[in-house]
């Protein structure tokens, strides 16, 4: 019995020093891939946008883009505007993108970060 | 000692091991499930210029084209994806201030896109953004 308490145990330790836990996220999203060193830095609010170009602010799904401008100006800190990670699928089409930076550009936003995953 | 004598040491249990086993066991499917071994990365993307407005910062950018064939042009000259990122340097050289601005075709998917972007930024382009 005690051989194999010890070995869950060096599997649990294995899992919580290997892996991170997986961010909550709107949809299951597979990011693209990318060559990039730079760490992921939380932002004050993330956008997913899935296979299929559906869009999601937070924990909410994005039907038009006067819920995106509202739900973008209801995070304006003190006038500043806020910060922006965007999650999106790397299957979709890329004016998808494109077209949600446009909109976000016209909110005031200046800071959007794409977030990648690196290259197995 | 009192309690040596008596031998109430070696018999007493702190807390039976099958129960152990059962927090252990749900510690571990739970670790199994939530831990994700991908690592991410982020990108910044700059906000594209917008369309037909004279000021913006993004005039006098070279050009990257996707077509949806997936060849590639930059400053309309045909470049391969694996040059690209030599050119980007060979260009940043003649103007180290240079803007890039990535055009994708309609149709293509967001992952070629953020290859092409990635090879500019190997190049040592800083400032990459988007249009369409």
């Amino acid at each position: 019995m005690t051989p194999l308490v010890s070995v869950i145990f060096l599997l649990i330790i294995f899992f919580l020093v290997a892996g991170t836990v997986r961010s909550p996220s709107f949809w299951d999203i597979e990011h693209p891939h990318s060559s990039s060193t730079m760490k992921v830095v939380p932002m004050s609010l993330t956008i997913f946008v899935d296979q299929d170009g559906k869009r999601a602010v937070g924990k909410r799904e994005v039907r038009n883009r006067y819920q995106l401008r509202y739900l973008i100006d209801e995070n304006f800190i003190q006038g500043q505007p806020p910060s922006i990670e965007i999650h999106a699928d790397q299957r979709v089409d890329a004016h998808e993108v494109v077209k949600l930076l446009e909109e976000i550009r016209s909110s005031g936003v200046s800071k959007v970060e794409l977030i990648t995953e690196v290259k197995p | 000692m009192q309690f040596q004598k008596t031998g109430t040491r070696s018999k007493r249990r702190w807390l039976s091991l099958t129960s152990l086993i059962d927090v252990v066991f749900l510690l571990l499917i739970f670790f199994m499930l939530t831990t994700s071994f991908s690592q991410q990365r982020m990108m910044s993307l700059d906000i594209p210029a917008n369309k037909g407005k004279g000021q913006s910062a993004w005039q006098g950018g070279s050009l990257v084209r996707v077509h949806s064939n997936g060849e590639l042009d930059l400053n309309g000259k045909t470049v391969k994806l694996s040059e690209l990122s030599m050119k980007t340097n060979q260009h940043l050289l003649k103007r180290p201030d240079a803007r890039f601005i990535v055009r994708p075709d309609p149709g293509l998917r967001l992952q070629e896109v953020i290859a092409v972007m990635d090879q500019l930024r190997v190049g040592g382009a800083e400032m990459v953004s988007l249009i369409r």
